[in-house]
């Protein structure tokens, strides 16, 4: 069974010595859960600088890209390049999926801002990963039906606002949920139920989490194998098979 | 076959005979619970998942009206015995009542602990009021689970259940059990309640609400302190019991600590009890 694992970090956090900040020990724990593939930001990205970082992932990730998708982490300014150039960037540095860390980069989400920047993705169907603790439902609303073909992935999710996620899910067919911090009871049934399981992407939060957690959660949820399949890696796969770079 | 291989073949963690330290029951106010959170859903979850017994204290006992939790899981126990471990929860705002109370429950043997969510019910582990119900605690042969959280409480803006304000109770109650639910939450908490279990005897930590902390804490409370103090806790029907499960099948421990953790440290405590 294909599994990937579509929010991993990697590098030094500041803020506390974290299980694993090295490549290779990303890699022993990967073997250890039966993880295929993982998709990868630096922590160097997020706290320091996106420029550095992604610079910084390309080459800590150069010996094992058979099983390490890098993420970019993007701004709407010109600090990074933007437009065709951007684009061309991601390309070159084969990365598949790209995130924004509003509140880190000091930046606003919405559309004055960055309509330009989420028209530049929805132009190549590369996923926005969203992180939960830095961006409002409404926020995610906007994104979501303001550019349709963008697929919107929120990850580390607040699952306290699972009455919100639920519209969100209702009127957003392009909002994805990764799972890695949603640990309702019974709440992966729930949405596959309601929604299809092609809404969920599995996702493990490492370091910060032990990827045994949501891993375990899908494998005892009470879904079909198929629908097992999709959450733990088909579904990924299918939206990165998308994009058009 | 290993433990963490029984995730593809969940009839064989019934083996194991897992026992869940740390559940709730019915719906919560917070958010919508998308499963059955009644006894009988519950219980249609352990069975698929292998879990055999589960301590319980209602979300409405720790949310709002403790009498009516308390009667709830009384209720919950009588229908399935041998699998509810029931708790009684206390509200110490209540002053005399609460302790008129928890001698009401206690008349029944299918009581077993004491639950405090001083979050929840909005007073401080300081409130001196609560010398009264460990003494209870400490007369009726009974544990005490606590929510620790090193967390500022959004609703008050202070803390209320930082994990070392227990010290002076684990001090002046040598033999009430206490169990440090979610180990403090935050990774400061976590160091602190694992300080006390190293310190002292009657302090037992759960696996709960791990993903405030991110410390991998089954491994980080193996490695540094006594196992035989660990419990594994799902907080259903708030969470999800195989993510809870995850946590402990996957660690990088012996299987013997494992089982321990997934059962017998549990066990230990029961029969040391009443």
């Amino acid at each position: 069974m294909l599994i990937i694992d579509a929010n991993v970090m990697i590098g030094r956090w500041p803020m506390r010595n974290l299980k694993f900040c090295l490549v290779d020990d990303l890699i022993q724990q990967m073997d250890y859960h039966g993880i295929d593939q993982a998709i990868v930001f630096s922590a160097t990205s997020v706290k320091h600088n996106p420029v550095e970082g992604n610079i910084e992932l390309k080459k800590l990730i150069s010996t094992h890209l058979d099983r390490i998708i890098p993420c970019w982490v993007i701004l709407p300014t010109w600090e990074l390049e933007t437009g065709r150039k951007l684009i061309d960037d991601l390309k070159s540095n084969k990365a598949k999926v790209v995130r924004v860390f509003p509140k880190e980069h000091n930046f606003v989400l919405d559309n004055w801002a960055c309509g330009n920047l989420f028209k530049d993705l929805e132009s190549v169907r590369i996923p926005l990963l969203l992180d939960g603790s830095t961006v409002s439902p409404t926020q995610i609303y906007s994104i979501c039906k303001d550019y349709p073909e963008l697929s919107v992935i929120l990850t580390k999710s607040e699952y306290t606002l699972n009455r919100s996620l639920y519209i969100l899910f209702d009127l957003c067919p392009n909002f994805y949920l990764e799972i890695s911090t949603y640990f309702i009871y019974c709440g992966l049934e729930d949405i596959v139920n309601r929604f299809g399981a092609s809404r969920l992407i599995f996702g493990s939060r490492m370091p910060f989490q032990e990827p045994g957690a949501a891993l375990t959660m899908v494998k005892l949820a009470d879904i079909s194998s198929s629908e097992r399949e999709m959450i733990l890696g088909r579904n990924m796969e299918r939206l990165i098979e998308g994009v058009e770079l | 076959m290993k433990i963490k291989d029984m995730v593809d073949y969940p009839n064989d963690f019934k083996q194991l005979k897992i026992i869940d330290s740390h559940a709730h029951l019915g719906p919560t106010q917070a958010m919508y619970i998308p499963g059955d959170p009644s006894i009988d859903g519950l219980i249609q979850t352990m069975d698929r998942i292998g879990i055999e017994q589960i301590f319980i204290a209602p979300h409405i006992a720790i949310t709002c009206d403790y009498i009516s939790g308390n009667n709830l899981v009384l209720k919950a126990a009588q229908k399935y015995p041998g699998r509810v471990i029931a708790l009684a929860t206390a509200n110490i705002n209540y002053n005399l009542e609460n302790i008129h109370e928890l001698d009401r429950c206690f008349k029944n043997s299918i009581f077993k602990g004491i639950k405090l969510h001083p979050d929840l019910l909005g007073y401080s582990i300081k409130d001196c009021r609560l010398n009264d119900v460990f003494q209870f605690a400490a007369d009726h042969g009974a544990f005490v689970i606590s929510h620790t959280d090193a967390r500022i409480n959004s609703n008050h803006l202070i803390k209320l259940s930082e994990p070392s304000w227990f010290e002076p109770y684990l001090q002046k109650f040598p033999n009430v059990d206490f169990i440090f639910a979610h180990c403090g939450l935050t990774s400061e908490g976590f160091e602190e309640s694992l300080r006390l279990s190293q310190l002292y005897s009657n302090v037992y930590l759960d696996t709960t609400g791990f993903r405030f902390s991110d410390i991998w804490t089954v491994e980080e409370i193996v490695k540094r302190a006594n196992v035989r103090k660990l419990l594994f806790g799902s907080d259903m029907p708030y969470n999800d019991a195989g993510s809870a499960l995850g946590r402990v099948i996957y660690a990088d421990i012996s299987e013997e600590d494992k089982c321990r953790i997934l059962a017998k440290n549990a066990l230990d405590l029961l029969q040391r009890r009443r």
